[in-house]
């Protein structure tokens, strides 16, 4: 039998480009430095060493002294309990000025469009400090029971995540065929009914992403907490930065590894309901 | 006669500076195929959705079934619209498409679900209840939007362009489908296009729209045979327009002088003329008979004679459209249409003949506008 002739690979096209060898390199220098930093630290969290400079072999037992560490636990609680709030209270908040912006004409609706999205450009520190002087100048009471406690650093994070949400639904809202409610209306429905059966369906999927992103960017927020908490309401991104100041430890390692777990696995469930196709009928 | 199932007087709406709707009134008949016929922009679609209550006329009443629905919600109203873009609910199948409107209104689930079927039977798509509309091709999903309007038994169907949207055999075919349907429901049909064909060969009665005002509301017949004005002369086929004084003679008839062309011209008598005032003759190609000098017809059928040099030949298939030069004005040219009954590989005339062009006087009709 004949050897099937050796056809010569063609030249790469002009979309191909991890066939190029300077553009692999790119790509892979890219990837080296956006997750080196991070393989480290959860290689390290498992190395079992004091300090964080050899491989001496594995270990969890940075994990169970992480576990173990009742502040540091509690701290993780609030972070998540202050999440799944600001989630769903800015995704309902982000949703509704979203589709008033988009619904309807008034006059200075400029002004108002350009004072949702505002948070978003100020920086965090200003964000911080007038929320600092905000509170502390209405006088917001101090010695609330756990959870209430927490309600400074919860609307502060809903107050800087709101319009993250109202950006998301927006740009999917932009998507609508109107003719659609036109026709709920048309076929019986009042204006509640055609909302609910036609455009909040359209606006799902931006809440899916829009309580995402809140939930993630409340999650690891850092600076506005740190001006909103009080000595004892602490989070945990607030929590490792005073554990790290002292030194890194393979406990604060193992620490934020969970984190990144949390983070990641929210990410893999928002794309996974996205990629899950809603079918629902109501007969 | 029955009362008018929708009836709509002195409707106006204003987008900003454009005038969208000036002065629309117009009446549609119980179980009527009624057309609203225009070129694109002149304000059908926005005539149609004030009809549906989607847009609120500035001046103006609409009368549903005898009963002022001016100021009254789409959902009150007893009239379903098909949309251009059909605006099928996307995350719905087929049958909860159709079955929505009964839902809505307070049907119960097991009864609007055998409605909902029983309509998409009728629209030849029983079986397809379970699809998504993304599963549909774009006929399967017209018939989805059809039945869904239907479905509640509306008085009239509104339709907004439904076939534009679909290849040309396809369109074709969907016509007479929709001539059945209308008959096999028995409700008014109002349908906007702007397609004259789909308009003559569809609707018992059409209105002419141009910027914005109804121009003409009539049987396709008379629309094309006697149209109101040169807009809807020349929008409803192709027509020689021929400009002229009018001229009262009596008995029906009208003579044009026109001083282009030197001859005079009789055309039919239609109301509101009057001696002395300019006027157009308007005579459809396939009207006019063309023959060599000579050969011409004589007597009634030769009321109207013109000579002229054959300019252009165009060759259409069942016919040709001869341009002839009747005239040395560059409006002195008139197009004949002849069907090509025998062979057409010899074409009777050819560039540079000489013609005798011939019509009889009932054959134009005179416009003052
Ligand atoms: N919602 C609207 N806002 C502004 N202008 C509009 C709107 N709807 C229609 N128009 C204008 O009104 C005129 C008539 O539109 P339409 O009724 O859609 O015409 P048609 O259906 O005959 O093509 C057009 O000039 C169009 O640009
Ligand atoms: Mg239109």
């Amino acid at each position: 039998m004949k050897a099937p002739t050796k056809r010569r690979r063609a030249p790469p096209g002009p979309l191909d480009y991890t066939r190029r060898a300077w553009m692999r390199f790119v790509l892979l220098a890219v990837f080296v430095f956006l997750y080196a930093p991070l393989a480290a630290l959860i290689a390290f969290s498992f190395n079992d060493s004091k300090r964080n400079i050899v491989w001496r072999g594995f270990t969890t037992k940075y994990y169970e002294k992480a576990a173990a560490n009742e502040v540091l636990v509690e701290a993780f609680v609030n972070s998540l309990l202050i999440a799944f709030f600001t989630a769903a209270v800015a995704t309902v908040l982000g949703a509704a000025a979203a589709w008033l912006l988009w619904r309807y004409r008034f006059p200075f609706k400029w002004v108002c469009e350009g004072a949702v999205a505002l948070p978003i450009v100020i920086p965090e520190i200003c964000m911080g400090v007038a929320m600092l002087v905000f509170f502390s100048r209405i006088g917001w009471p101090d010695d609330l029971p756990w959870p209430l406690n927490l309600s400074r650093i919860g609307i502060a994070h809903v107050s800087f995540a709101f319009p993250f949400v109202a950006f998301v639904v927006r740009a999917r809202l932009a998507s609508f065929n109107r003719e659609l409610e036109e026709a709920a209306r048309d076929l019986g429905a009042g204006p509640w009914a055609a909302l609910r059966d036609t455009v909040i369906p359209h606006m799902r999927p931006g809440f899916m992403a829009g309580a995402l992103l809140a939930f993630i960017l409340s999650l690891d927020d850092f600076v506005i907490t740190f001006f909103t908490s009080g000595p004892d309401t602490i989070t945990f991104p607030v929590k490792v930065y005073s554990m790290v100041r002292f030194s890194v430890t393979p406990e604060v390692n193992a620490a934020s590894t969970v984190l990144v777990a949390v983070t990641a696995a929210a990410t893999a469930l928002a794309v996974g309901l996205r990629n899950r196709q809603f079918r629902e009928g109501f007969l | 006669m029955t009362a008018p199932v929708i009836r709509a007087a002195g409707l106006r709406k204003r987008f900003g500076t454009v005038e969208a709707v000036r002065d629309v009134s117009l009446e549609i008949r119980a179980g009527e195929f009624f057309a609203l016929l225009g070129p694109s922009g002149c304000g059908k679609t926005t005539v149609l959705r004030m009809l549906a209550g989607l847009e609120q006329p500035d001046a103006g009443t609409v009368f549903i079934d005898g009963r002022d629905m001016t100021g009254e919600p789409p959902n009150r109203r007893s009239v379903n619209m098909v949309f251009q873009s059909y605006a099928l609910f996307p995350h719905l199948s087929a049958r909860d498409n159709v079955a929505y409107g009964l839902r809505a209104s307070g049907t119960g689930r097991a009864e609007a679900r055998s409605r909902a079927e029983e309509t998409l039977e009728l629209v030849a798509l029983g079986g397809y209840g379970g699809r998504m509309p993304d599963q549909l091709s774009g006929g399967e999903r017209q018939r989805v939007a059809l039945a869904r309007a239907l479905v509640k038994r509306p008085r009239a169907l509104l339709l907004d362009e439904p076939l534009s949207a679909l290849d040309a055999p396809l369109r074709e075919q969907m016509r007479f489908e929709l001539v059945r349907l209308r008959e096999t429901v028995g409700i008014a049909f109002v349908l906007v296009t702007h397609d004259r064909e789909e308009a003559l060969s569809m609707a018992d009665r059409a209105a002419v729209m141009e910027g914005g005002t109804i121009r003409q509301t009539a049987p396709p017949v008379e629309l094309y045979e006697r149209p109101a004005d040169r807009f809807v002369a020349g929008f409803i086929g192709a027509v020689n327009l021929i400009a002229g004084t009018g001229r009262q003679v009596g008995n029906g008839s009208f003579e044009i002088d026109a001083p282009g062309l030197g001859v005079r011209l009789r055309g039919a008598e239609a109301p509101g003329l009057q001696s002395g005032c300019a006027v157009w003759l308007a005579v459809r190609p396939e009207k006019i008979a063309i023959t060599r000098p000579g050969d011409e017809p004589s007597g009634a059928a030769a009321a109207n004679r013109l000579a002229g040099t054959v300019e252009e030949v165009s060759y259409r298939g069942g016919l040709s459209i001869y341009c002839i030069r009747v005239g040395p004005s560059p409006e002195g040219t008139v197009r004949v249409a002849r069907p090509n009954a025998g062979s057409a590989l010899v074409q009777p005339f050819t560039v540079g003949d000489r013609a005798v062009l011939t019509w009889p006087a009932e054959a134009g009709t005179v416009l003052v506008s």
